[in-house]
């Protein structure tokens, strides 16, 4: 995965440091920075420099990373999914580690987490789990649940189970006590009574005329507001078509657009707060136009696939990582402006504001 | 090509995420143990035990209720020592192996069906499984002979859905486009009535064993070399044979001379290696009969480099043809054949039964193991294929009469070459064949009717795919096509000299150009070059 440019980026790299314009974020109250899911390793990016601000060392991949609403703590899933690590964002250290397995009386709860949560004040962690129980010799599964963690003593609070196939869990915004629970079909978690039920169906929707819903959010977005993911749809015709689906996290409203294009199956999608443009990636690199469905920019990451894309806190620029060990900084015309090599292939990125 | 990736990533995940969960609690059933008859074998009572206990119906937990073949065992065995903590030696491993083979164990008539995965034959084309849920949620990962090469109770097949959403929980993401669980019931449901532990083939095959000992006749084809004879003898030592074989391309001059060590499982299921010169070979037999045995070779350090092969007992009393060439005879004319086999030189006439409107005008002794002949077919001659009953003499494998070559398949219809050979992942190769076929009496391609003539030389090439695609041409990177056919993928890793792909990953459309019967045919299939096979438990 480590790609031929990284001989490129070697002689690069000096000349971008040497270019890199000061942070301009002193002005406004709070600290940009881009966290990268890496291999063993959450990396810290500061975009100004852009530059690596830290590089804190986790068991295995990093997957899900979420983060309260000062910014100061991040929850992050690494460990073969199956430990949480609370980290303090503005030291850069771990502070908290959570994991997840148990035992039962006949063997090892083996549980692995698909979708977690900070609350947004950092008392609580909120994980969904598949459990498979392994016996002497045997393997039986066990349902799925969402469990809620005190994050000070460690310990399970509450429990409630969940429909296998949930891989996302997202607080509303300003609303401590509602949980989206993405899946097949997106739900909603009241944290109040510890009940879930079914918001939209996506995968089962109302009226399969509206077409079958398709999607893999190991890439959600929301920290500006919006959570947005690439979709597939499916109709009754045969007919597939590819386009975005976001989700107005104050609001809790989803809208959905299809451009009109062959379907090329594109990994992630940030769509801005005031709703004018989504960005996709993968193999290309789409600008849509949210009012006209319509493509109105593309291009081709330069170093090959990515599978993040985001948005700066500005909302300026374009951040693009994942796959390689790259991370990119594009204008809004997609043209590639900054390339900060990485220390280790990567997944994902979220871009937070961290106050000050 | 992504969807492929994140399969086997995910895949190669779930495999790592195993844990050993069991490497405590050593079984204590030592009671159950002292009053019942043996656990399969005592090797599997001293490996096993540890973890797997004697049930209430006094059946060795999970073991005793299911039956694989020696592969199979061998597969479930490597992840009880991977993932689960079994330590043993190879010699234990090996008997291990033997025994279950033995004692649970397939059928000939059900290994059969499954020759192809046993033998992990190179660009095969698996039918589909008859069963729709079993062909939605059983096959995105490994092959249907994965499962169709076993025999499990109810509850065994049952607990493969928890097995698979405990080791692999990304399951339910990856198969998100269906409802994987309830379409792995629907699926279990019918390998269950179908593929129970109870047989009756079984019942009467367990304990039956062949001895392969002494001389016999080979007979064999290799893509891209075509057909050869040879000959062979096993001697025996202890539970294993050694074997020396010699064999000869009827085209070409030099003898190869092949040193084999052997062992048949099940009681038929004769497993080889050998060497010749710097190659390692490994043979997947069966031994069908006293004196048939039947099967597929394939190189050890690259899997397309394969053929198939038949041996026949060597004996001394009547003539036998264990090949002919040509074996399709064209109508209107007077064909030029070569019989080899045994014993040859006491073949009469009249020893052949041929059909209607096929004559033998002529039959030569070249020596007691091979003759030449003049078969004359009439016009009115029926096309169709048939076999020779002989009275006296043996005459193996089918004969076609046929009116004119009309066209050409290439085998393997869609081929899979794995680039390798650069690090420790082999490379894997294509062996292409160009195929004659006549139309048969319809007169229609591609239908039933169709007579399958036999391999025919062809001159070989690529083109670009998909065709005249602008800007896009895998081919200077993939590998290269031989004059006979023989495709050989290029090396893995970063290919410096490729924009983007950086490996040398691609398509291209193989064209096979021959002469037959005096006729221009061509033909075009696809072809791939995908990476190593990297998650190599998965098959
Ligand atoms: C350290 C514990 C341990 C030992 C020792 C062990 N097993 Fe297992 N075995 C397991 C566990 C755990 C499972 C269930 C999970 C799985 O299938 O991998 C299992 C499952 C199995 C299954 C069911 C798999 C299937 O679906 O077909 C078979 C068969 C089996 N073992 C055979 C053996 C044999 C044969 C031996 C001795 C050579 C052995 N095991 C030794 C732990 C063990
Ligand atoms: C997500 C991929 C995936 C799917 C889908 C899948 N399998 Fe498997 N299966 C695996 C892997 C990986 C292994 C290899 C386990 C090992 O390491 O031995 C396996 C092993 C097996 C084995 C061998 C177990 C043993 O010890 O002999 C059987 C039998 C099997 N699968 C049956 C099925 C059936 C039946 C289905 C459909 C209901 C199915 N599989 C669907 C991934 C899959």
């Amino acid at each position: 995965m480590i790609r031929r440019l990284v001989q490129l980026f070697i002689f690069v790299f000096p000349l971008l440091i040497l270019s890199a314009v000061p942070a301009g974020a002193a002005a406004e109250k709070y600290t940009e920075r881009v966290f990268i899911s890496g291999y063993g390793q959450i990396i810290v990016v500061d975009p100004a420099a852009p530059k690596i601000a830290a590089s804190i060392k986790v068991k295995g991949p990093v997957r899900d990373m979420s983060f309260t609403d000062d910014g100061k703590t991040g929850l992050f899933l690494a460990n073969d999914r199956k430990s949480l690590y609370v980290v303090d964002t503005v030291q850069n250290k771990i502070v908290n580690e959570v994991n997840l397995e148990a035992r039962t009386d006949q063997g090892l709860l083996d549980r692995r987490v698909w979708g977690s949560a900070i609350s947004p004040d950092g008392k609580k962690a909120y994980a969904f789990v598949t459990q498979g129980e392994k016996r002497r010799s045997s393997f039986k599964v066990h349902p799925s649940k969402i469990i809620e963690i005190d994050l000070k003593s460690k310990e399970e609070l509450r429990s409630v189970e969940a429909p296998y196939g949930t891989h996302v869990l997202q607080f509303k915004q300003n609303d401590a006590n509602t949980l989206f629970v993405w899946g097949y079909d997106l739900f909603e978690l009241d944290l109040k009574k510890m009940k879930l039920t079914l918001r939209q169906g996506i995968k089962h929707p109302k009226n399969e005329k509206d077409g079958i819903g398709n999607y893999l959010m190991l890439f959600p977005r929301g920290e500006n507001g919006m959570n947005s993911i690439p979709l597939m749809k499916e109709y009754p015709d045969g007919r597939v078509t590819e386009g975005i689906m976001w989700m107005n996290r104050e609001s809790g409203t989803i809208k959905t657009l299809e451009y009109d294009r062959e379907p090329v199956g594109m990994f992630s999608a940030v769509v801005d707060k005031e709703e004018n443009y989504a960005y996709t990636t993968l193999n290309k690199w789409y600008k849509v136009d949210i009012k006209s469905q319509k493509i109105v920019k593309e291009s081709v990451p330069p170093n090959g696939s990515l599978y993040g894309v985001n948005l700066s806190a500005d909302e300026e620029k374009v951040y693009y990582s994942g796959a390689g060990n790259e991370f990119i900084i594009a204008n809004k015309e997609l043209e590639v402006e900054k390339q900060l090599v990485l220390p280790t292939d990567t997944l994902d990125l979220k871009v937070v504001k961290i106050e000050q | 090509m992504i969807k492929q990736k994140f399969l086997s990533v995910a895949a190669a995940v779930g495999v790592a995420l195993i844990v050993s969960a069991c490497a405590e609690n050593p079984s204590t059933e030592t009671n159950e143990k002292a009053t019942s008859a043996v656990h399969v074998s005592q090797q599997v009572e001293k490996s096993c035990m540890g973890c797997h206990a004697v049930d209430q119906g006094g059946k060795l937990e999970r073991i005793e209720s299911v039956r694989k073949s020696p592969e199979g065992w061998s597969q479930t065995i490597a992840r009880m020592e991977r993932t689960h903590g079994l330590t043993i030696t190879d010699e234990e491993r090996e008997q291990l192996i033997t025994d279950l083979s033995r004692e649970r164990g397939l059928a000939p008539e059900e290994a059969e069906k499954v020759q192809y995965w046993l033998a992990n034959k190179p660009s095969y084309a698996e039918p589909d499984p008859k069963n729709e849920s079993v062909a939605q949620s059983c096959i995105n990962c490994h092959a249907a002979g994965r499962f169709e090469a076993q025999r499990r109770t109810e509850e065994e097949w049952k607990n493969l859905k928890d097995f698979h959403l405990v080791s692999y929980p990304s399951i339910y993401l990856n198969h998100r486009h269906m409802d994987w669980p309830q379409e792995a019931d629907k699926a279990i449901e019918y390998l269950a009535k179908n593929y129970g532990v109870e047989s009756k083939v079984w019942d009467q095959w367990k304990g039956n064993e062949y001895d392969v000992s002494g001389k016999w006749k080979v007979v064999g084809f290799q893509g891209t070399k075509g057909f050869y004879l040879g000959e062979s003898e096993f001697t025996k030592a202890d539970d294993r044979y050694s074997e020396k074989k010699s064999v000869k391309f009827l085209t070409g001059q030099e003898t190869k001379q092949l040193n084999g060590d052997m062992k048949i499982y099940t009681g038929y299921m004769l497993r080889s290696h050998y060497k010749q010169n710097d190659h390692k070979i490994n043979g997947f037999y069966n031994v069908t009969s006293e004196n048939l045995i039947k099967g597929d070779w394939s190189y050890k350090e690259d899997l397309g480099i394969s053929g198939e092969e038949t041996y026949y007992k060597v004996q001394t009393e009547n003539p036998e043809i264990i090949h002919s060439e040509p074996r399709a005879w064209r109508k209107g004319s007077v064909n030029k054949v070569t019989f080899y086999g045994m014993n040859l030189n006491k073949l009469e006439e009249k020893d052949l039964n041929l059909p209607k409107g096929v004559e033998l005008t002529k039959l030569t002794a070249v020596s007691d193991e091979q003759l030449t002949a003049e078969v004359k077919v009439d016009k009115k001659a029926e096309s169709h294929m048939f076999v020779i009953n002989g009275g006296q003499a043996a005459v193996h494998g089918k004969f076609t009469v046929y009116d004119q070559a009309d066209y050409l398949k290439i085998e393997p219809s869609y081929g899979v070459s794995r680039m390798g050979g650069a690090g420790p992942m082999d490379k894997m190769s294509i062996q292409y064949v160009a195929y004659a076929y006549s139309h048969g009496k319809d007169g229609k391609k591609e239908t039933e009717d169709d007579l399958k003539l036999g391999p025919v030389p062809a001159e070989w090439s690529l083109l670009p795919y998909p065709e005249g695609a602008e800007g896009r041409d895998d081919r200077p990177y993939i590998g290269k096509i031989a004059a006979d056919g023989l495709y050989t993928p290029s090396v893995e890793g970063v290919n410096e000299e490729r924009e983007f792909v950086q490996e040398n990953v691609g398509s291209a459309t193989v064209v096979a150009k021959a002469k037959v019967d005096g006729k221009e045919l061509t033909v075009k299939s696809h072809h791939i070059t995908t990476v190593p096979d990297y998650v190599n438990n998965i098959h």
